[in-house]
């Protein structure tokens, strides 16, 4: 499932990629999963055919998915996080949740010790 | 009288068919209840609007047909033998295209499955296959026709001739080669229509019972379009067969003054009859899936709700 929010200020292309990446990368969408036409999602969403093909062209880029003229669009193998990392994150996300963090509260949050983790800054 | 047993034994059929697969029609109705069943309602309006505005385009082309069929006498009988095909094909682009759209749902979010809608994603593998194969007979059938056929003194081939008698009509090239162009046209119209009412647009409100409602007409709308072009089909070749038949029955029978039978060529005759029996069998079929096309076109997805229930609802929501 997929939603798009008018009122949110990000641009609608992105949002249909962001939630994509996201999906392909929580292993939601597996590797090898057709994804619907272009001229489906639009239909669906009510957008204009080139926001969504503007979406599967960027994750296409970003190597997320592959397209061919015979087989659509589909989800390419080993894009996907492993369960491990996803645990650690939901466990995360879960004990942030309860000390009333917005998500972007969390975020960023992240972002400020992800530095001191990695040590490169 | 052969005509209306014809049609008693095939609605008695159909009504067999429908009593032994009745669990797997209720599992296409849907009860809603509540404020969400406007929508719902008025869209099962256009629904039953659609489905009685495609048997009336099926039934004005037919009778249009017949009427060419009676001013043309020197094309003997072709109007009429592609009435069928042309009427549902042009009936089935009329299905397919008006709007499947259940609530043209604008709100500021809107949601969409990602799983992708193909023409095959609303019926069973092998009921795709069942046109395919109707398609493949004719069109076999109206080769092997054509292939034994004779030319008649107008110069068209549509009689058989066995020995030094002649008989027809018999269904050679003059019907043979328009049959097949009737055939393809129906088979590419059945796959558009079938990716037509795929693809067509979800209501991109986020709501359950809506979505289920969408699934249903969608498989109800695929089930009418196979059964209509799989019957059209198939009674074609029920058609065909038995006057190719009667065709060469006739041929491979000399007969005495006074219409006597003198001697029955064989195997010639028994082809013939073979022929007539197994165009019955499919003309029979064909006239089945019709009668089931229209009856599945007549099914309402909406389970009706007494009105108390609905208002009691709405007033504890």
């Amino acid at each position: 499932m997929i939603t798009i929010d008018d009122d949110d200020p990000t641009p609608p292309f992105e949002q249909v990629r962001a939630q994509l990446a996201d999906q392909i990368r929580a292993g939601t969408l597996v590797a090898d999963q057709r994804l619907p036409s272009v001229r489906q999602l639009a239909a669906d969403l009510q957008l204009a055919t080139g926001t969504i093909a503007r979406a599967y062209t960027a994750l296409e880029t970003a190597g997320l998915v592959s397209t061919s003229r015979g087989s659509g669009t589909r989800v390419r193998a080993d894009q996907g996080i492993d369960d491990n990392c996803r645990a650690q994150a939901q466990k995360f996300a879960q004990a942030l949740n309860q000390h009333g963090l917005s998500l972007a509260d969390a975020i960023s949050l992240v972002r400020t010790e992800w530095p001191t983790t990695t040590g490169s800054g | 009288m052969l005509l209306f047993a014809y049609f008693i034994i095939v609605v008695a059929i159909a009504k067999i068919v429908r009593v032994f697969s009745r669990k797997r029609l209720d599992a296409l109705t849907l009860t809603i209840s509540g404020l969400d069943v406007v929508d719902p309602r008025r869209f099962s309006r256009t629904i039953t609007l659609r489905n009685a505005g495609t048997l009336v385009v099926i039934g004005v082309v037919t009778w249009i047909f017949s009427l060419i069929n009676d001013a043309r006498s020197g094309w003997y009988g072709l109007p009429l033998l592609l009435a069928p095909g042309i009427a549902v094909a042009i009936g089935v682009l009329v299905f397919a295209l008006l709007s499947t759209r259940i609530v043209s749902y604008r709100g500021p979010r809107r949601s969409a499955s990602l799983l992708p809608r193909t023409a095959w994603s609303y019926g069973p593998a092998w009921g795709f296959l069942l046109p395919l194969i109707a398609a493949g007979a004719v069109i076999a059938f109206a080769i092997a026709a054509g292939l034994e056929s004779s030319q008649q003194p107008d110069g068209a081939f549509r009689a058989i001739r066995i020995g030094t008698s002649a008989a027809g009509p018999y269904p050679g090239w003059y019907y043979g080669v328009p049959l097949i162009a009737v055939t393809v046209l129906l088979a590419g119209v059945t796959v558009f229509a079938l990716g037509h009412i795929a693809s067509a647009p979800r209501s991109a409100a986020d709501n359950d019972p809506i979505d289920e409602l969408d699934r249903i007409v969608r498989i109800l709308a695929t089930r009418t379009v196979m059964q209509l072009s799989s019957g059209a089909l198939i009674l074609y070749s029920g058609c065909v067969s038995m006057v190719a038949g009667w065709a060469t029955s006739n041929a491979a029978t000399t007969f005495a003054p006074g219409s006597r039978v003198l001697q029955h060529l064989q195997p010639a005759t028994a082809i013939g009859v073979a022929e007539i029996i197994v165009g019955v069998a499919f003309a029979l079929q064909g006239g089945v899936l019709l009668t089931l096309s229209i009856l599945d076109a007549a099914q309402q997805p909406l389970r009706r709700v007494a009105r108390s229930r609905v208002l009691s609802e709405s007033v504890t929501s």
